[in-house]
């Protein structure tokens, strides 16, 4: 899907820490707001859409391939975990 | 009597050097219509619930409806919302040759992706349903 640019407002405080967080994260102003905004229409979306698990469905909806998030454990344990379809 | 005796992960060190206690896992294999995953679980009396899942577990649960909705606490994360879903489980050895039915767990899925994570946890509600011992080097279990 493609993109389109877009101009938008916003207070110089709320700018101010939109810019911290991208360069603490090395990430770009557009992607946070694109992921703010995913939020925020995944917030909104009604319920009949959904499927279960529900976290599967988010991942689904957002299109987020990998979860980033700083409250995640990082991985201790060597064994992989496979599934099988029965 | 069976007995399944699993050795401990070892966890490396702190930020100052000091070795962290190592990390006592047991394998798994949980099962439901959609599908079957099995892999190792860390032992985690500070959690509340049966299993909390990654998402390969997640994934094995696709299309069911939970069970029902509830807050419980994760060690780390403290209070989330998970979906609870039910799933046979099977003690295997590291090797999944040998299998034994535990019965029926619960599954507590949480409904945000960022409380999900790599490792899968079991919780007090199977926990207290099992003889352990635990040494330092190996869990074992009695069944």
């Amino acid at each position: 899907m493609g993109s389109k640019k877009i101009s938008i407002s916003i207070p110089e405080e709320l700018l101010s820490e939109l810019d911290s967080l991208a360069e603490k994260e090395g990430v770009s102003r557009s992607r946070i707001i694109r992921e703010a905004l995913n939020s925020y229409l995944l917030r909104r979306a009604p319920v009949k859409a959904k499927e279960y698990p529900t976290v599967l469905w988010k991942i689904k909806v957002t299109g987020a391939i990998r979860l980033r998030s700083p409250q995640r454990v990082r991985k201790r344990v060597r064994g992989e975990w496979i599934v099988e379809e029965i | 009597m069976r007995k399944f005796r699993y050795v401990y992960e070892p966890d490396g060190l702190d930020e100052e050097g000091i070795k962290i206690p190592d990390i006592p896992v047991i394998y798994l294999i949980l099962e439901t219509s959609r599908g079957r995953a099995r892999g190792p679980a860390v032992l985690d009396t500070g959690f509340d619930g049966g299993i909390y899942p990654n998402i390969q577990v997640v994934r094995i649960l696709e299309g069911i409806e939970p069970l029902t909705l509830k807050r419980l606490e994760h060690p780390i994360y403290g209070y989330v919302e998970c979906e609870v879903y039910k799933a046979k489980a099977f003690l295997s050895t590291p090797n999944f040759s040998e299998t034994t039915s535990i019965g029926e767990v619960k599954i507590y899925v949480p409904t945000e992706p960022e409380y999900l994570s790599d490792e899968v946890l079991v919780g007090r509600e199977i926990l207290n349903n099992l003889k352990i011992e635990l040494d330092g080097r190996y869990a074992t279990i009695k069944l």
